[in-house]
């Protein structure tokens, strides 16, 4: 499973850190992919697709999840309104920096 | 919901501040009885405000006209999401020995004075709205925003970031975001996104540069000067001056603010590039500001900020309508040398303002 990240908004614009970065999930360990997985589940429920009413420099971030042939995407929009969505961002962020 | 008959006419009896109390407080048959009541012997500014009261949930709308004041409160998010966290500081307290407390405390009263004395604004909606700012958002959080009704401020992530409220431009940036959604929905998208932007960075520093009390001539012109670590090659987010040279950094990447419409960035990212080509506004005020000289907060400042609060600005407004609006304010305000100015500044970034 991979999953992307792209990061849109936020203060200033900063192009190394706007770049869609990937992490295949199966790299991991598995007790740190199924925390992952769990948290997509549950931040996925959380999704909002109202950007351009979104408070300006608060980020959006777009999850692109990639399962064989099947893929979903989601946005999560500050401030998030799950903590779910905040540690699965978190979590992403970390492994991929 | 109409309220009950005798609701209202109990509340006809009560004096005004019981009866504002109501409205704050009270369940929803209360609060309309009270509003009711208040709205019949108050002003149409104390009308205007219940009802905002009672549209957006608000619970800081000064329900009189009360004197222009300073209505500061410092919340400790504790590193979570949830806002606004714990209160740590009030108006007229002393300063904690927190950093980010003491500095958005600060920041907050800079702004709110820059202004209530440059401009006669009371606070960002002009009715006295409260001040309020959360510090200590989230872990490791590389951002600050403005939600509509309070300030957020990470504690960057303190590997490329330092904490958020250490750039006073910063702040005046955010609440100007406030202050721009009050006066003229400039949508959040292409050019009026990188108007809205622009107009941020424009009294951002102009906060900074109030608060230092220096001429246009003697300001960094930089936004978010001090946010990034010593790991960054970079002076900070943006640079009014010279847009484009901010920061140039093997992680971040280099600063794409174009200074000029030849090289505006035609792009789906940043909302349109939002943050990248509020390069060229920027830089038409700075040489605007230079030209005219002095203090820039006195009649550059001046001339932008009549123009955001001009009726005919549209909120989707383009950088060349923009730019008319702000020859014809420097005209009515000052005369032909400055508009002279202020259409050359234009000119020099490729924007026609005559």
């Amino acid at each position: 499973m991979r999953v992307t990240l792209r990061i849109d908004g936020g203060l200033a614009y900063l192009p190394g850190l706007a770049r869609p970065r990937t992490l295949d999930l199966d790299t991991l360990p598995a007790p740190e992919r199924e925390r992952i997985c769990a948290l997509i589940d549950a931040a996925r429920g959380q999704a909002r697709h109202d950007a351009a009413s979104r408070a300006p420099d608060a980020r959006t971030y777009t999850i692109d999840v990639e399962n064989g042939a099947r893929s979903t995407s989601f946005a999560l929009t500050e401030p998030f309104a799950d903590e779910h969505c905040a540690r699965l961002v978190e979590a992403l962020r970390a492994h991929l920096r | 919901m109409t309220p009950p008959r005798h609701a209202s006419s109990c509340c006809t009896f009560l004096p005004p501040g019981v009866l504002r109390r109501i409205a704050q407080n009270g369940d929803a048959a209360q609060r309309a009885a009270a509003l009711d009541t208040l709205a019949t012997d108050q002003t149409l500014r104390l009308v205007r405000a219940t009802y905002q009261l009672m549209d957006t949930g608000a619970h800081k709308v000064i329900l009189t006209g009360a004197p222009a004041a300073k209505h500061r409160t410092i919340y400790d998010a504790q590193n979570k999401e949830a806002l606004p966290g714990r209160v740590v500081r009030t108006e007229d307290s002393a300063p904690g020995r927190d950093v980010a407390v003491n500095e958005a405390y600060d920041g907050l009263g800079a702004t709110y004075d820059f202004y209530a004395a440059a401009y006669d604004r009371n606070s960002i909606d002009d009715e006295g709205l409260h001040l309020d700012a959360s510090v200590h958002y989230a872990r490791r959080y590389d951002n600050a925003f403005w939600n509509g009704q309070q300030m957020v401020f990470g504690d960057g992530d303190g590997d490329l970031f330092n904490r958020f409220t250490i750039a006073l431009e910063v702040i005046g940036h955010e609440l100007t975001h406030g202050v721009t959604g009050d006066e003229a929905h400039l949508v959040y998208t292409g050019q009026p996104g990188a108007l809205n932007e622009s107009i941020s960075d424009v009294f951002g520093s102009l906060v900074k540069q109030f608060a230092h009390k220096q001429k246009a001539d003697e300001a960094d012109w930089l936004i978010g000067a001090g946010l990034f670590t010593s790991k960054v090659h970079g002076v900070a987010l943006r640079s009014m001056k010279a847009p484009g040279t901010a920061f140039d950094d093997p992680v971040l990447g280099k600063d794409e603010q174009p200074a000029h419409m030849r090289d505006f960035l035609h792009t789906s990212a940043d909302n349109g590039g939002v943050h990248i080509n509020s390069g060229i506004p920027n830089h038409a005020f700075y040489l605007a500001a230079v030209a005219i000289g002095g203090y820039a907060w006195e009649k550059t400042g001046r001339i932008w900020y009549d123009t955001l609060r001009d009726k005919r600005l549209k909120p989707t407004a383009t950088f060349t309508q923009f730019a008319h609006l702000t020859a014809q304010n420097a005209s009515h305000l000052y005369g032909n040398a400055v508009r002279k100015a202020v259409v050359d500044a234009w000119k020099a970034v490729g924007v026609r303002a005559a």
